[in-house]
């Protein structure tokens, strides 16, 4: 029969292992917790990544290392490509491209919110980031969280925690980062420049705007066809109108399932020892940068078509060319109406709002194509 | 230092990459729409008559 001792019985528990390392841990989960429940911090996600940060900080505990439960979430979910494609297709079935189509140069304005993205990218490179680094976290100011995640896991998967948290984050933190940079680029008479209202637009339109879609954006960056594909096969859900049971499952059950993985895998990558080091710092510092140049970038470009176009757009809605859908879009609305209570820009906003989306993909994919 | 040549060359491809894709991506949903509204029109003049 087993001999039991005291102290090999002890050695068993947790409580000789754990260092304090696994108490600052713990920490940053209850930090993140508690900004999901108390200040409605992206709650979906931070829940799930900052309990797994929580449970996967015990020592002993098993659950990351090969096989394990958390392992296998990480490995099939995001080392496969799995979770966000899926998460792609639920977004697409949630998107209204209709103020899109019916102003197409909100497109202009969801690419030069990429500006952000290569800002970041050399900002990276200036703090002893290698290439690849540079990539994953430059791509945090895309403001669009399962492609950063996407594009991390294939460049430098060692990132992954840090940058999906500053994604997050700062997603999160919308409303308090862009209206000080909108109001520092604008003034008060173009945040008042109401647009016209937009032509409807017809359901064909929207039936063939998935197909033209990925026929451009997979033609020119093939590398962004996983997101690409799945995001348009999604929309096609929603526009089609024959598939009721398809679409309500991608919008709601399989979201908010894949949701549940994401967050869980995420979280399970920030173990102590590799997360206390100075990168996830300096990633957060370059996750505010990206998102800053990134609102500008849209500002300016704006400000710039005004200078050619007869009918203005306001330059407010340049802004919400970051993707963080919708909340970038509300958040063009409130300023403009700050300025003219009978100002809608809300639907204008959705134009580059969905366009930064996609401009997002692309630049994933560009980077995918040229540094993989 | 050696990174910088490659990171703008990255860059610049990358933006040109993403500029190009949503400007086509521009042209082609306004043809689209242009199409879409002519042969609308055709048929529903045919319609008419």
């Amino acid at each position: 029969m087993t001999e039991f001792h005291i102290s090999t019985v002890l050695l068993k528990t947790g409580f000789l292992h754990l260092t304090l390392g696994h108490v600052i841990m713990w920490l940053i989960a209850a930090a993140f917790i508690y900004l999901a429940i108390k200040k409605d911090f992206e709650p979906l996600l931070l829940i799930p990544i900052g309990f797994s940060i929580f449970v996967v900080n015990f020592p002993l505990a098993p659950l990351v290392e090969k096989g394990q439960l958390f392992y296998l979430f990480y490995h099939y979910g995001l080392e496969w490509e799995v979770i966000p494609p899926l998460i792609f297709l639920g977004i697409g079935a949630l998107t209204d491209f209709g103020p899109m189509i019916a102003n197409p140069k909100t497109l202009l304005l969801g690419a030069a919110a990429q500006f952000g993205v290569y800002i970041t990218f050399f900002g990276a490179i200036l703090l002893g980031f290698n290439l690849k680094e540079a990539a994953s976290i430059g791509i945090i100011g895309g403001a669009d969280g399962p492609t950063c995640i996407y594009l991390t896991t294939k460049l430098a998967p060692h990132l992954l925690g840090a940058n999906a948290i500053a994604a997050y984050s700062y997603m999160a933190m919308v409303p308090l980062i862009q209206p000080p940079i909108m109001k520092l680029l604008t003034t008060k008479e173009e945040r008042k420049i109401r647009m016209k209202q937009l032509r409807p637009v017809s359901k064909l339109e929207k039936i063939l705007f998935p197909l033209v879609g990925t026929i451009v954006i997979v033609l020119i960056v093939p590398e962004a066809a996983p997101l690409m594909a799945m995001f348009f096969i999604g929309n096609l859900f929603r526009e089609c109108g024959v598939v009721e049971r398809l679409l309500k499952t991608s919008q709601n059950e399989l979201l908010n399932i894949v949701t549940i993985f994401l967050g869980l895998a995420v979280g399970s990558t920030m173990i102590a020892d590799k997360f206390l080091k100075p990168e996830p710092i300096f990633i957060f510092f370059l996750g505010l940068v990206a998102f800053s140049f990134s609102t500008a970038g849209g500002i300016l470009l704006a400000k710039f078509m005004n200078l050619f176009l007869k009918e203005k757009i306001n330059p407010l809605i340049g802004s919400a060319g970051v993707s963080a859908v919708p909340m970038a879009a509300r958040v063009t609305q409130k300023l403009g109406q700050q300025e003219d209570p009978k100002n809608y820009l809300l639907m204008h906003a959705m134009g580059p709002n969905v366009a930064g989306v996609i401009g997002t993909v692309t630049a994933a994919g560009m980077f995918l194509a040229l540094l993989r | 230092m050696e990174q910088w040549i490659p990171a703008l060359k990255v860059a610049f491809f990358g933006l040109s990459g993403v500029f190009a894709g949503l400007i086509l991506l521009m042209w082609a949903v306004k043809l689209t729409s242009f199409v879409l509204r002519v042969f609308t029109k055709k048929t529903e003049g045919k319609i008419g008559k």
